[in-house]
């Protein structure tokens, strides 16, 4: 009897303690842990606090609503640029570019890495255009878009990201804006999607980076011909 | 002059948040009173992210695992059952298991376990041990234990180590830290209950 209790018991207890793991915990098995994590929470409630960022509310608000993380969206591709970072040193002289971080939102729902399921409401492709952490390399494109990615006929939202993932239609070319408030845009130049682009670019937060589909050679008079197909407020970098 | 801004119980107004317990708050948060829950956040924001932050270790991993662990304390505050323990303590397991789970999944496994970890751990909560009586009998009942289970107990807990690491650290099978972690925590249920 004892020992087969006892076993349980410290199976929970180790649950409680972190060196066993919490995936296939039964109900029971989860009261029996949260019992022992009662008796050790003053332990873990003795560390020295420490104050969260200014914005964490905000944050945890959002997550609460439903909409997109901007702060999470940079960590997650600044986590994937670092891979890119490696292959774009060794394939191109690299200078500087966009200094900062543009978050386009679209539609609202939450960002967690890895497929996302929508809420019932019209989607969009939700989009961030990232520079990797301290400002050099490629710029780089954070998408999210709907897809029936497992074949079972529901959306997922799936998380990419790639140099400038955005196609042109046939025989267009891609143009970036710079849309700084109450102004006219000024043209930052055609960018490539199917290679890396490196741009200059002096911006300010709260600035509006735009992409629109032009002929081939850009707009025509400097002015764009339609309606972005990307576009977001430049957010400062971390 | 206390109005709920929804249906249903009137919720607390400015004078008495203040004077509400973390377990009044908590209980206004299962019904989705939101200034309840700003009141909760205020009050227990900076304890709760020290204690995700010192499991996480990485200041990005634990923002991430502390505002999530908010969002669940928003989603599941109707789980607390104030018979089995207090509104802190309740909040500090939902915070730390986010941390552990985010800490298992994505947190480096690498940073070392520092020759002074438990040292500076324990006068940390010693500071805080005159007045809060529970941390003082765990306290107590943690020193009652021989130095090495001890020291793997208050690791394993406090900083999230695995016993993987904790058998790197003492050089020691992890099958024998199994069961000094399992020795020690048999001898603070029953030094807890006395």
């Amino acid at each position: 009897m004892a020992d087969q209790d006892d076993d349980k018991h410290l199976d929970a207890a180790e649950r409680a303690l972190g060196t066993e793991p919490r995936e296939h915990e039964s109900a029971e098995g989860r009261r029996a842990r949260e019992d022992w994590d009662a008796k050790l929470a003053p332990l873990a409630l003795a560390a020295p606090p420490v104050q969260p960022p200014a914005d964490m509310f905000q944050r945890i608000e959002r997550g609460i609503a439903g909409e997109p993380d901007t702060a999470k969206i940079v960590q997650l591709a600044e986590r994937r640029a670092r891979r890119w970072r490696a292959v774009a040193l060794a394939t191109s002289g690299i200078a500087a570019c966009l200094m900062v971080v543009v978050a386009t939102i679209l539609t609202t729902f939450p960002l967690i890495e890895g497929p996302i399921t929508p809420p019932a409401a019209p989607q969009q492709a939700y989009v961030a255009l990232v520079t990797p952490e301290g400002g050099e390399g490629p710029a780089m494109i954070v998408e999210v878009r709907f897809t029936d990615f497992f074949g079972e006929g529901t959306q997922t939202g799936i998380v990419t990201v790639q140099p400038l993932h955005v196609t042109a239609p046939e025989g267009r070319a891609l143009e970036l804006w710079l849309i700084p408030p109450g102004q006219a845009p000024q043209s930052v130049g055609l960018v490539d999607p199917q290679s890396v682009t490196l741009l200059n670019v002096a911006a300010e937060p709260g600035d509006i980076l735009a992409i629109t589909v032009e002929p081939p050679g850009g707009a025509p008079g400097g002015v764009p011909s339609g309606p972005p197909i990307l576009s977001g407020p430049l957010v400062p970098a971390r | 002059m206390a109005s709920g801004e929804r249906d249903g119980p009137v919720s607390l107004d400015g004078a008495n948040l203040a004077e509400s317990s973390l377990e009044d708050l908590l209980a206004q948060v299962a019904r989705q009173d939101r200034r309840a829950y700003r009141a909760l956040y205020d009050a227990t924001s900076a304890k709760l992210f020290g204690v995700t932050l010192r499991i996480c270790r990485e200041r990005s991993l634990a923002e991430e695992a502390f505002q999530e662990a908010f969002i669940g304390i928003w989603r599941t505050a109707a789980d607390f059952d104030p018979a089995r323990g207090s509104a802190l303590a309740w909040m500090a397991g939902v915070a730390r298991n986010r941390a552990l789970d985010l800490l298992r999944k994505r947190g480096r496994s690498d940073t070392p376990i520092e020759g002074d970890a438990l040292e500076k751990l324990l006068s940390e909560a010693a500071v805080q041990r005159a007045g809060q009586a529970d941390l003082d009998a765990l306290l107590q009942c943690l020193e009652r234990l021989e130095e090495t289970p001890r020291r793997a107990v208050v690791l394993a807990y406090c900083e999230g180590r695995t016993r993987d690491e904790l058998a790197a650290h003492f050089a020691a099978p992890a099958n024998t830290v199994k069961t000094w972690l399992r020795r020690a925590l048999l001898s603070l249920r029953s030094c807890l209950e006395e």
